[in-house]
C-alpha cells in the first residue's frame, strides 16, 4: 500500500473518537436521505398499483360513436388503447331492466370485467349472465345450460318488439348488492349476436380508451388531450364521459414531489453542516501533525489526499450500514403507514395486500445509488475546506498552531476582582461569533421542534371532530353532482322527493334514546359575480335552523348581523373561506345567485350582511348561510340535507343500529357517526405526529453530534490553558463548576431561543393554519409536554457531556497537559 | 541562613515501563533554603523540570516525600492541595503562561480570585509599576511581546505574595538583554518581599546569578 | 515510479482501445438497427395492404416513384392529422441505437484530451524538479567551499595570537632583566650577590605589592560596605566618574575605553558605591585585557531598569568559573590571573553593591573576552535582608 494510503489508514485507527462521531452523523444522514424518497415514492407507486387494481382503468369514454369515427380514432397517436362496447338489446326484468352488452377483449380488460366462473361468450348465442339476473327472471340454470330469454333490440327511438332467443350460458358474472337493489342487470353477448341485432350503418358504439403517455400528465392535461381529439373528430362534449374517480385517484399532487425534494434538501444541509463542522474543527487536532509531515517532505497534494481518503474511508463504512438500516426502516415504516387506512376501505385492503405480497417494488436500486451518491458527495464537499487548510499550513505555523483564533481585540475592559463567574464569562466571550453560531444552530432544531409540536398539539382530534359534528350522528343525503353515469343521484332530482321528511323525523324521534333532531337545508347555487372559466362559480348555501343562531352569530368576524336580520330574506352571511377565491367580497356587497330548486332555478339578490368563520358542523363546508326557513321558502321545496341527531350516552349504540337500518333501506341517505369521525381524526393526527417526531428525533441526532463536537473541541483547544489554571490553583471542583457554567450558558441560550422564538413561530403557524383550515385546527393548545421533554433532553445532554469530559480530563495529568500539548 | 523551606526525601518518579522505563527522578534528596535564590541546572532530559513539578506539587511521585514547610504535601487531598498551591506557591512557566481571554490585570489577580480573596489593589498596582506593565493593564496577552508576557507572569506569581516562587526556564524565549532584565527583576522582587526563588535553567549564565546552584544529571542531584 | 507509471499508461491505452472497439460495435449495431427498422416498416405496410408488395418494396428500398418533397409533405400532414406529435410517437429504435455510438465517441475524445493534458503537466513537473535538484547541488558545493576558506582564516588568526602572546611574555622578563643589569652595572656588589639580590628583590616586591592590595581591600570590606543608600541620580555622571577612574591605567596599557552614546536617565543608585562597583568591573576588564584592545561600555534603557554592558577583549572567564568569580577572594587557577595583581575581592564587592540596590550582574562570553551585564533599577528598591 502506498504511503499516503497507509497514513490515512493509521490516522483512521488513531482518531477513533472523532471518526465515530462522523460515522454516526453520516449514518443518520444516509438513513434519512434513503428513507424519505423510498417511502414517499413507494407510497405513490403502491397507491397507483392499488388504484389500477381496483378501478376500471380507462381514462374516458366516448358515447354514440360510429364505425368510421372509430376507425379514425384507432389511427390517432394520442390513443393508447381502446375498447368497444355496444348494447344491442334490453331484457325485460320485473321492476327493473337487463342490458345485453357486447364488449370486445380490450373493453373487457379496461372495464375490469371478471367472471365468477366459465368463459366469456365468443360466438353465436353464447351468453354470460349473473345469478341475480337468473333469479329475477325465475330461471334456474348453470354453465352449459341453454336458456330462453326475451329481449328487445335497441332502436333509434327506443326499444323494438320483444323477441325470444335461445342462449347458451358459457360464463357467470358476479352479482353485486347494488344490482339487486337497483334491479339493473347486465349480460354479456357475443359479437356475432350484436352485429346480428344491430344494423351496421346506424350502429353506435361506446369507446373506452386510455391516453398515451398519461403517466407523466396531470388530470387536466389528460382531459385536454381527449377533449381535443373529440373536437377534431366531431364528437360532442355531451358524449364524453370521464372515469373521474380513476383520474382523481391517479393524480399526484406535484406539490408532493416538491415537498419530498424540500425535505431532502433540509436533511442534506443539516448533514453537510454537521459533517463539515466536525471535520473542520477536528483539523485543529491534526494541524501540527500535518505540519510535521509536511516538514518531512510531503507535498500539498499528498496532504490533501491523506485528509480526503481518511474522510472517505469513514464514509465508505458508514454509508452501506446506513443503507442497510434504511432499507429495514423503510419496510417497517411502510407497514406502519398502512395502518392509516381503515378497515373496510376497499382500496386500503388492496394496498395492504399488495405490500404484503411485495408486488410493488419499494426498494428501488436507483434510490440506493442516489442516496449513496448524495451522501458521498456531501462528505466530499465537507472535506474541501479541511483539505485546503491542511495543505496550506506551513510547517513552522503548524508547530505553533494551537487552535486559537486570531482576535482583533487588543483591549478588554475586564473586572477588578476575578472569580469563577468572570472567568467563565471571559471564556465565552473569547470567540463570540462561534458561541453565537453554535447556539443558533442548536436552536434551529429546537425551534423546528416547538413549531411542529405546537401544530400537532393544536390538532386535538376530539375538538376537531366536535367542530365538524355537534351531535352523535349526522344523517345526510347521498347525492353526486355531475355523475353522468348516475343522473338520478343529482341533488336536484333527489330534492324533489326528499327522503329527509317529517315522516322520517317522527320515526327517528320515536327511537328510544334519541334526544333531538336538528334539521339543516342545503342548496346548490351559481354565483354570478364570480366566474369559473366560462361558467358561473358553483357554490352552496346552507340553511341553518334557529337552534344554531347563536353559534352563527358567535362566529361572525366582519360586519354584524343577527339571525333575525337574516329572516327578512335579502341578507346572507358568507364564510370567510370564500375569500380564498373571491378576496374582494366583503360585508355590504350585493351578490346575485341562481339557486337550483328541484327541477327549476330561482334567481335572487342578496346583500352580504356579515363574514363569519363558521365551524364545519354548522356550514358543512358550504360558503353561504341563510336561515332554513328562508332557504326552503326561496326554493319552494324542503331542502333538508343534513340532520344532526343527538342521543343519550347509554343509548348511542341502539340508536345507531336503528339509523343504519334506515339508511339501509334508502340508498339516497348516508350517515356518519361521531365515533367514526373521532376515530378517523385520532388516527390521522396520531400517525402524522408520530411521523413528525421520528423525523425530528433523527434530525435532532444530527444536531446533537454537532453539539458534542463543539463542546469537546472547545475543551481540547483550551487544555493547556486549563492545565495552567490548575497549576496556579484552580481546584478540580472549581474546574467542574466552570465547565458546568459554560454548559449551562449554552443550555440556557439554546432553550431561550428555542422556546422563545419557537413558541412565537408556533403561535403564528397556528394562526396561519387556522385560517387555512390546516389539519382542522381550531384553537390554541400550548405544547406543555413537549416543552418539558425538550428542556429535559437538553439538560441531560449537557450534564452528561460535562461528566464525560471531566472523566476524560482526569485521565491526563496536569503536567502532561501543559507541557506535552506543544 | 534561613530555615529549610522545601525538602525532598528519597524522591522517585518514573515514566513508562520495561524497556521504555525512564527514571526521571532517581532517589533524590535535596533541600531549598528559605529566602535564597536557588538555581537547578541540567541538560535537557536530566529531570530538572520533573523535580520542579514535584516541588510544586503538580505531579505525584512514585515514591519518596516532598515536604513544604515540614508538611508532606501529598498527604493532602486534591482539593486541599489546590488551595495550598494557590496560597503558597507561585508558578512561572517558560511560555503560554497567560489566559488569552483575560486582560493583563485579570491574569494577575486570577489566583487570588480563585482563592476568593480580595486583591490588594494598591499593592498590585505598585507591583505593576515596578515591573513596567502598568500601562498595559487592560491589554490582551496576544498584543504583548514575549518579554512583556513574562513580566505579567512574574507579576501574577508575586501578586498573591506566596512563600515560594517556582520558575521553569522563564527566559527561554527571550533575547539576552530582556533576559537579564527579567531575571534581575525577579531577584529584586523576591529579595524585597523575602520570598524563596527556585529556578530551572540549562544556561550557566543565568545560574551564576543564583545564591546556590544544584546540578542535576540523570535524575540525581550531583553537586550542591 | 517508472514501472507504476508504465503500468498506468498501458492500462489507459487499453481502456481507450476498448472504448474505440465498443464504439465501432455500437456503430455496426446502429446501422443494423436502421436497416431492420426499415424492413419492419416495409413489412407492416405490406401486411396492412396486401397486393402492394412490389410497389412498397421498391419505394422503401430503392426506386422512389414519387417526388421526395411531396412525399415528405404528405407524411408531415398525416402525422399532424392523427396527432402523432413528439409526445405520442414511439421512440425510434435506431435513434436509441445511435446513442451509444455518440457517447462512446465523446468519451473517447474527452479521455484522449485529458490524457494528453495530464501527460504534458507531468512532464513539466518532472522538469521543474530536475532544475530544483541542480540548483541545490550547486548551492551545496558553494557552501563547502566557504567552509574550507573560513577554516583557513581561523588557523591564520590563531597563529597570530600565539605569536603576539609569546612576544608579550618575553617582553616582561626582558624588561626586568634590563633593570637588573643596570643595578648590577652600578658596581657596588659582587656579581653573585647582585644577581641573587636582584632575583629575590623582585620576587619580594611583587609579593608585597599583592599583599598590600589585598589588605587595602579587606579593610574596605570590614568598614563601610554595609551602608549603601540609594537615590535617583544621573547615570551618566556615575559612568563618567567610573571611566575616569580607570582611564589612566587603560591609557598606560594602550587600551581604549569607549562609551557608546546614550541618553541620560535617573536611576536608583548610591552614586559613590555604584561607581565603585562599575570601577571594579572596568578595572578587571583593563587588567585582563591585552594592550591595544578596546573595552566597550554600552547602555540600554529597558522597561524597568538600565542595562550596562561592559565588553572587553581580554582573556575571558571559563564557564565553570563564572559563578565562582563573584566569590570572596576567588582568583582561580589560571596562570594569567595568578600573574596579574589582584586580590579576588573586586567582583564580590560589585555584586554585593548592586544587589543591595536592586540590580544584578552576570557574565557572558563575548566575542573575544567577556561581557559583563549590569542591571540598575529605575524605581526605588527596599532591601528586606
Amino acid at each position: 500500500m502506498n504511503t499516503v494510503n497507509r497514513t490515512a489508514l493509521s490516522n483512521l485507527k488513531q482518531n477513533k473518537g472523532k471518526n465515530m462521531l462522523t460515522g454516526i452523523a453520516i449514518f443518520l444522514t444516509t438513513i434519512l436521505i434513503f428513507v424519505i424518497p423510498t417511502v414517499g415514492l413507494g407510497t405513490v407507486d403502491t397507491q397507483m398499483a392499488a388504484i389500477n387494481k381496483y378501478y376500471p382503468t380507462f381514462h374516458a369514454m366516448f358515447r354514440d360513436v360510429d364505425l368510421k369515427t372509430i376507425e379514425e380514432l384507432s389511427y390517432r397517436g394520442e390513443i393508447e388503447t381502446m375498447g368497444l362496447r355496444q348494447d344491442p338489446a334490453q331484457i325485460p326484468v320485473p321492476d327493473g331492466a337487463g342490458m345485453m352488452v357486447y364488449m370486445d377483449d380490450t373493453a373487457l380488460k379496461l372495464g375490469k370485467m371478471e367472471l365468477e366462473a366459465g368463459e366469456f361468450p365468443k360466438r353465436g348465442n353464447e351468453i354470460a349472465v349473473s345469478q341475480g339476473l337468473l333469479e329475477a327472471l325465475g330461471i334456474t340454470a348453470g354453465i352449459g345450460d341453454t336458456i330462453t330469454l326475451p329481449y328487445q333490440p335497441v332502436e333509434q327511438g327506443g326499444l323494438g318488439y320483444e323477441k325470444k332467443g335461445e342462449f347458451l350460458i358459457t360464463g357467470l358474472l358476479p352479482s353485486s348488492e347494488e344490482q339487486k337493489e337497483t334491479k339493473m342487470y347486465s349480460a354479456l353477448v357475443s359479437k356475432e349476436f350484436m352485429e346480428q341485432e344491430q344494423p351496421g350503418e346506424s350502429r353506435k358504439y361506446r369507446v373506452m380508451f386510455r391516453i398515451q403517455g398519461a403517466d407523466s400528465m396531470t388530470k387536466d392535461q389528460i382531459e385536454n388531450v381527449y377533449g381535443k381529439v373529440a373536437a377534431e373528430l366531431g364528437i360532442p362534449e355531451g358524449d364524453i364521459a370521464d372515469n373521474s374517480s380513476y383520474l382523481m385517484a391517479n393524480y399526484v399532487d406535484p406539490a408532493f414531489y416538491s415537498g419530498i425534494v424540500g425535505i431532502l434538501l433540509v436533511v442534506v444541509l443539516a448533514g453537510i453542516m454537521t459533517i463539515y463542522s466536525i471535520y473542520y474543527i477536528s483539523m485543529i487536532y491534526k494541524v501540527q501533525e500535518y505540519g510535521k509531515i509536511k516538514a518531512l517532505g510531503a507535498t500539498k497534494r499528498q496532504i490533501r489526499q491523506i485528509v480526503f481518503r481518511e474522510g472517505m474511508l469513514v464514509a465508505c463504512i458508514a454509508v452501506p450500514v446506513g443503507l442497510l438500516a434504511g432499507s429495514i426502516a423503510s419496510k417497517l415504516g411502510f407497514k406502519y403507514l398502512l395502518n392509516a387506512f381503515g378497515e373496510g376501505d376497499a382500496l386500503g385492503d388492496i394496498t395492504r395486500q399488495l405490500v404484503e405480497c411485495n408486488e410493488v417494488a419499494m426498494l428501488k436500486p436507483w434510490i440506493y445509488v442516489a442516496a449513496a451518491g448524495i451522501t458521498l458527495v456531501t462528505v466530499a464537499l465537507s472535506l474541501i475546506r479541511p483539505m485546503q487548510i491542511a495543505s496550506k499550513i506551513s510547517p513552522v505555523e503548524a508547530m505553533r498552531y494551537d487552535g486559537s483564533i486570531k482576535t482583533r481585540k487588543k483591549v478588554r475592559k475586564g473586572h477588578e476582582e476575578m472569580n469563577l463567574v468572570h472567568l467563565t464569562g471571559a471564556n465565552l466571550s473569547r470567540n463570540k461569533k462561534r458561541t453565537v453560531i453554535t447556539i443558533i444552530t442548536l436552536s434551529l432544531t429546537g425551534i423546528l421542534f416547538m413549531v411542529i409540536s405546537t401544530v400537532l398539539s393544536c390538532a386535538d382530534p376530539e375538538e376537531i371532530a366536535r367542530d365538524s359534528m355537534f351531535d352523535e350522528f349526522v344523517l345526510s343525503v347521498d347525492s353526486s353532482n355531475g355523475d353522468k353515469m348516475h343522473p338520478e343521484k343529482e341533488w336536484s332530482v333527489i330534492s324533489q322527493n326528499n327522503p329527509l321528511n317529517d315522516q322520517l323525523e317522527n320515526y327517528i324521534m320515536s327511537i328510544p334514546g334519541t334526544e333531538k333532531v336538528t334539521r339543516t337545508s342545503s342548496a346548490d347555487a351559481d354565483l354570478k359575480e364570480l366566474m369559473d372559466g366560462d361558467e358561473y362559480w358553483k357554490t352552496g348555501i346552507v340553511g341553518i335552523p334557529e337552534t344554531y343562531a347563536r353559534e352563527m352569530e358567535k362566529s361572525i368576524v366582519e360586519g354584524s348581523c343577527t339571525y333575525e336580520d337574516l329572516l327578512q330574506g335579502d341578507k346572507i352571511v358568507m364564510d370567510q373561506k370564500m375569500r380564498h377565491w373571491a378576496p374582494e367580497f366583503k360585508a355590504g356587497d350585493t351578490i346575485h345567485m341562481i339557486l337550483e330548486a328541484g327541477d327549476k332555478t330561482v334567481e335572487k339578490e342578496f346583500t352580504i350582511a356579515a363574514v363569519a368563520d363558521m365551524p364545519n358542523g354548522l356550514s358543512h363546508y358550504n360558503s353561504f348561510v341563510l336561515p332554513k326557513a328562508v332557504l326552503d321558502d326561496i326554493c319552494g321545496l324542503s331542502m333538508d340535507y343534513y340532520w344532526s341527531i343527538a342521543a343519550g350516552d347509554k343509548e348511542v349504540k341502539a340508536v345507531e343500529e336503528q339509523l343504519r337500518a334506515v339508511i339501509g333501506e334508502n340508498q339516497n341517505l348516508k350517515m356518519r357517526t361521531f365515533e367514526e369521525e373521532l376515530a378517523e381524526r385520532t388516527k390521522n393526527s396520531g400517525f402524522t405526529s408520530q411521523l413528525c417526531y421520528v423525523f425530528m428525533a433523527v434530525l435532532g441526532g444530527v444536531g446533537i453530534m454537532n453539539l458534542i463536537n463543539t463542546m469537546i473541541n472547545s475543551i481540547y483547544v483550551r487544555r493547556r490553558e486549563l492545565g495552567i489554571m490548575q497549576a496556579i490553583g484552580l481546584s478540580e471542583r472549581q474546574l467542574v463548576r466552570m465547565l458546568q457554567m459554560e454548559g449551562a450558558f449554552y443550555t440556557a441560550g439554546t432553550l431561550l431561543l428555542s422556546l422563545g422564538l419557537g413558541n412565537l413561530l408556533g403561535y403564528l403557524t397556528f394562526l396561519y393554519g387556522k385560517k387555512d383550515g390546516l389539519l382542522g385546527i381550531i384553537s390554541y393548545h400550548y405544547p406543555a409536554v413537549q416543552t418539558i421533554v425538550l428542556i429535559a433532553v437538553v439538560l441531560v445532554i449537557q450534564l452528561l457531556l460535562t461528566y464525560l469530559i471531566m472523566k476524560n480530563f482526569r485521565r491526563q495529568s496536569m503536567i502532561e497537559r501543559i507541557r506535552f500539548s506543544e | 541562613m534561613g530555615a529549610m523551606l522545601l525538602e525532598t526525601v528519597d524522591l522517585c518518579k518514573y515514566y513508562g515501563s520495561g524497556d521504555n522505563l525512564v527514571k526521571a527522578i532517581d532517589h533524590t534528596t535535596m533541600d531549598i533554603q528559605r529566602g535564597e535564590f536557588t538555581a537547578i541546572v541540567g541538560r535537557s532530559g536530566s529531570g530538572k523540570s520533573t523535580l520542579l513539578h514535584m516541588l510544586g506539587a503538580l505531579d505525584r511521585p512514585d515514591s519518596g516525600k516532598v515536604l513544604i514547610e515540614g508538611k508532606n504535601v501529598f498527604h493532602l487531598k486534591d482539593e486541599q492541595l489546590a488551595v495550598f498551591r494557590r496560597r503558597k506557591i507561585g508558578f512561572i512557566f517558560q511560555n503560554y503562561n497567560l489566559i488569552p481571554s483575560l486582560n493583563v490585570w485579570e491574569n494577575i489577580v486570577l489566583p487570588m480570585g480563585l482563592d476568593k480573596k480580595k486583591a490588594d489593589k494598591s499593592f498590585v498596582l505598585d507591583l505593576a509599576e515596578r515591573i513596567g506593565i502598568a500601562d498595559k493593564l487592560k491589554s490582551l496577552p496576544n498584543t504583548l511581546s514575549g518579554g512583556q508576557q513574562q513580566r505579567v507572569a512574574i507579576a501574577r506569581a508575586l501578586a498573591a505574595k506566596p512563600a515560594i516562587i517556582l520558575a521553569d526556564e522563564p527566559t527561554g524565549n527571550l533575547d539576552s538583554k530582556t533576559e537579564m532584565e527579567v531575571i534581575s527583576l525577579l531577584k529584586a522582587c523576591v529579595n524585597e518581599y523575602g520570598q524563596t526563588l527556585v529556578m530551572i535553567t540549562h544556561d550557566e549564565t543565568i545560574a551564576q546569578m543564583a545564591d546556590r546552584i544544584l546540578v542535576i544529571e540523570d535524575g540525581k542531584v550531583v553537586s550542591q | 515510479m517508472d514501472k507504476r507509471s508504465h503500468k498506468r499508461v498501458v492500462l489507459f491505452i487499453g481502456l481507450l482501445f476498448l472504448i474505440l472497439l465498443g464504439g465501432a460495435l455500437a456503430a455496426v449495431r446502429w446501422i443494423d438497427t436502421v436497416h431492420t427498422e426499415e424492413l419492419e416498416m416495409l413489412g407492416q405496410c405490406i401486411l396492412l395492404k396486401p397486393g402492394t408488395e412490389g410497389e412498397y418494396t421498391a419505394a422503401f428500398l430503392g426506386k422512389n416513384s414519387v417526388d421526395r418533397e411531396r412525399a415528405l409533405r404528405t407524411g408531415r400532414e398525416a402525422r399532424d392529422k392523427y396527432g402523432y406529435t413528439e409526445r405520442f410517437r414511439t421512440f425510434s429504435p435506431s435513434l436509441a441505437a445511435f446513442l451509444p455510438v455518440l457517447i462512446s465517441f465523446m468519451l473517447f475524445c474527452t479521455l484522449l484530451t485529458g490524457f494528453l493534458i495530464f501527460y504534458q503537466q507531468k512532464k513539466r513537473h518532472l522538469a521543474d524538479i530536475k532544475i530544483f535538484d541542480l540548483e541545490d547541488k550547486l548551492a551545496e558545493m558553494g557552501e563547502e567551499n566557504q567552509i574550507l576558506r573560513e577554516r583557513m582564516a581561523r588557523e591564520e588568526a590563531k597563529t597570530k595570537t600565539l605569536v603576539t602572546d609569546i612576544s608579550h611574555q618575553l617582553k616582561t622578563p626582558l624588561a626586568s632583566l634590563k633593570m637588573c643589569y643596570e643595578i648590577a652595572d652600578s658596581g657596588s656588589f659582587t656579581e653573585e650577590e647582585q644577581q641573587t639580590f636582584l632575583r629575590q628583590g623582585i620576587h619580594e616586591v611583587n609579593k608585597l605589592e599583592n599583599l598590600t592590595k589585598a589588605l587595602v581591600q579587606i579593610s574596605r570590606l570590614e568598614t563601610n560596605m554595609i551602608r549603601v543608600e540609594g537615590k535617583m541620580e544621573s547615570l551618566k555622571k556615575t559612568i563618567r566618574g567610573a571611566v575616569n577612574s580607570v582611564y589612566m591605567k587603560a591609557f598606560e596599557k594602550n587600551i581604549t575605553i569607549s562609551v557608546d552614546e546614550f541618553e541620560d536617565e535617573k536611576i536608583f543608585q548610591d552614586p559613590k558605591w555604584t561607581q565603585e562597583a562599575l570601577v571594579n568591573v572596568l578595572d578587571n576588564a583593563v587588567k585582563y585585557s591585552p594592550p591595544g584592545t578596546e573595552v566597550e561600555l554600552r547602555v540600554s534603557s529597558m522597561v524597568s531598569c538600565c542595562l550596562i554592558e561592559i565588553e572587553d577583549q581580554g582573556i575571558g572567564i571559563p564557564k565553570e568559573e563564572m559563578h565562582q568569580v563573584f566569590q570572596r577572594f576567588y582568583r582561580g587557577d589560571r596562570t594569567e590571573v595568578q600573574d596579574t595583581e589582584g586580590s579576588g575581592v573586586g567582583l564580590y564587592l560589585t555584586r554585593k553593591i548592586l544587589e543591595d540596590l536592586g540590580g544584578s550582574i552576570r557574565i557572558r562570553k563575548g566575542k573575544r573576552g567577556s561581557i559583563f551585564q549590569i542591571s540598575l533599577p529605575k524605581t526605588p528598591y527596599r532591601a528586606q535582608k
